[in-house]
């Protein structure tokens, strides 16, 4: 943002190099503590839990002892099996709900558009940490408690209104013009969809996705509170690996690690379809 | 453009020449848009609707642990909500909670705003390893970001205090950030923070990627200076992205659970630590005062309505076309 005005070339050069340099250290702050995390999984106990030291022998140790099965408590197979589906399914689930619904809200408005669409936020208002009693008796009453089920129902019920959300703003990129002029040409609905919506929307749908897919990875009241005990996920495996007795801190790293890899590959894959997603769901 | 369409109605199944016309509009009837809306309704509707009526409900009624295994629960009506009205504890906790998510709103959104213009004047070989961090510590789970910050504070072995002791004439070895409530509140807005801040940062950069390079030229040319542009071109674009961001904090901020649990969950316990949050689940699940937790919800969401639907309808309306 300088002004045009006798910058020489020397100058702006430098200061974009002040500037890179500048986003580097921040970069580097932001990633740090994830850095330190992947590294004290890498070390005996020990070195872990004294004074912070860059070298040290590294060993995977740690990561067969988070993976080892000890019967009756949640093994690292088990929770990512159960992570896998319910994220998959959920993740399907609302895709299939969601995209008609801002299909029609950004395409073919609805009457009261407005109103659909500020009900839809609206529901992530309600703290969940209220609704938690209820949603357990109607878990317990039909016998879904440590279920996979109950936390694929919830967890589409928790995407969908953030998928609707983004999902119509990306179905309002598509030119108006472009639909009418399919349809002047006497395309049915299917025709619209498949030869002038779909190419258009298609990165968004898949940033969706993605977002849906992390942010029911990640979840974890909802988890610890319905399925303490089966068909639990990652992130109460990773906490079932603290222990009263001992140390934990590098096996709490290393499994720790093991449950950011899924999400942060698939983020890191699709890194730019996502920020325009995160964007545009936030936009519009 | 438009060859996209014209090339391909031969591809198109329902596309048919001698297809009358009055039978092609049968499918494009009004009707339709309610149909593609009405399953996604109807899930959240069904999905919310007991929950929330149970939450109403018991919010006017005597509901324990007697209550869940059958007993009948009595109405108190109001009861509930006076009891938590007229208790001071409850008005610490809300106030405590406005209060933190007011600042941790508010340094999220300045950081990611400052963050995002850094991004945009930032040549691209910084600004793919910025993203990239950020994109990292925003996809973490809750409980691992959670493990680096819990070892991060460590009183004894943490990177903090070993490197503020590396000062000169400082000595924080064993000093226990969160035995202070209010230096608990300090590192739990610090770490929700460092966790919030991508999201806003990656959002706000990507609107402004959205303002167009000519409009800003056309400005230069026109003789407005970094300010000018910045108040009457760049601010007018993103402003409604500012808006719902600042808005998707304050929801997540006031409720916020998982980040106090657990660090409640490393050492201090007790009503100085709470928030909204564990407060009503320490009434609910913790004392088995369901009503009275339902009652306090209610409030929460009445409080988060307050705060927000206001500016969500506002931004609907502004956004009609």
């Amino acid at each position: 943002m300088s002004s045009d005005t006798g910058l020489v070339v020397g100058q702006k050069r430098w200061t974009s190099w002040a500037l890179g340099l500048l986003a580097w250290a921040v970069g580097l702050l932001f990633f740090f503590p994830i850095f330190w995390m992947v590294l004290n999984g890498f070390k005996e106990e020990i070195d872990a839990n004294s004074s912070p030291q860059l070298f040290f022998d590294p060993t995977l140790d740690r990561y067969r002892d988070v993976t080892s099965e000890t019967p009756g408590l949640l093994g690292f197979k088990e929770a990512f099996a159960n992570s896998f589906w319910i994220v998959l399914i959920s993740t399907i689930l609302v895709m299939i709900l969601a995209v008609p619904a801002a299909y029609s809200l950004a395409i073919r408005p609805v009457r009261k558009w407005r109103d659909v669409l500020f009900f839809f936020i609206s529901t992530k208002f309600l703290p969940i940490v209220g609704a938690i009693l209820p949603l357990w008796i109607i878990a317990r009453d039909l016998d879904l408690l440590n279920t996979r089920t109950v936390l694929i129902i919830l967890y589409t019920a928790m995407n969908l209104p953030l998928a609707v959300w983004m999902l119509r703003s990306f179905f309002m990129e598509v030119p108006r013009e472009l639909i009418e002029a399919a349809q002047i040409d006497g395309a049915g609905l299917r025709g619209q969809l498949t030869s002038v919506v779909m190419p258009i929307v298609a990165p968004g749908l898949a940033a969706t996705a993605l977002l849906c897919v992390i942010f029911a990875w990640n979840e974890f009241f909802l988890a610890v509170q319905l399925n303490p005990v089966d068909g639990s996920t990652m992130p109460i495996w990773v906490t079932s690996n603290v222990s009263t007795r001992g140390n934990f801190l590098a096996k709490l790293s290393a499994a720790s690690t093991l449950a950011t890899l899924p999400v942060v590959l698939a983020g890191w894959v699709a890194q730019k379809r996502m920020i325009r997603g995160l964007a545009m769901g936030a936009i519009k | 453009m438009s060859i996209v369409v014209t090339t391909k109605p031969d591809a198109d199944p329902d596309f048919d020449p001698s297809t009358p016309k009055r039978k092609r509009k049968k499918a494009r009837s009004p009707k339709l848009p309610y149909w593609l809306t009405l399953p996604a309704v109807a899930a959240l509707v069904v999905g919310l609707a007991y929950p929330l009526g149970w939450q109403v409900l018991n919010s006017m009624r005597e509901y324990g642990l007697r209550q869940q295994f059958g007993e009948d629960a009595t109405w108190l009506w109001f009861a509930n909500y006076t009891d938590l009205l007229t208790d001071g504890f409850f008005w610490t906790v809300v106030i405590r909670s406005l209060v933190f998510m007011a600042a941790t709103a508010l340094a999220t959104m300045g950081l990611g705003i400052l963050l995002a213009l850094l991004m945009k004047a930032t040549p691209t070989w910084a600004r793919v390893m910025l993203q990239s961090a950020l994109l990292l510590a925003w996809a973490m789970p809750i409980v691992a970001q959670m493990t680096v910050w819990n070892w991060l504070i460590d009183s004894r072995n943490g990177v903090l205090n070993y490197l503020l002791s590396k000062l000169p004439g400082v000595d924080m070895i064993g000093h226990n950030w969160l035995e202070e409530p209010l230096s608990f509140f300090f590192v739990a807005s610090l770490i929700i923070t460092w966790a919030s801040v991508p999201f806003v940062a990656i959002s706000v950069y990507a609107a402004l990627t959205q303002v167009s390079e000519e409009v800003l030229e056309a400005a230069q040319l026109d003789g407005a200076n970094a300010r000018q542009k910045l108040v009457h071109i760049i601010m007018p674009i993103i402003r409604p992205v500012l808006v719902i961001l600042l808005l998707l904090q304050f929801i997540w901020d006031l409720r916020v659970y998982a980040q106090i649990q657990l660090l409640q969950d490393l050492g201090p316990k007790g009503d100085d630590y709470d928030l909204l949050g564990t407060y009503i689940f320490g009434l609910g699940i913790g004392q088995g005062r369901f009503g009275l937790a339902a009652a306090a919800a209610m409030i929460v969401l009445l409080i988060t309505l307050c705060v927000s639907g206001f500016y969500v309808r506002e931004l609907l309306r502004e956004d009609a076309r």
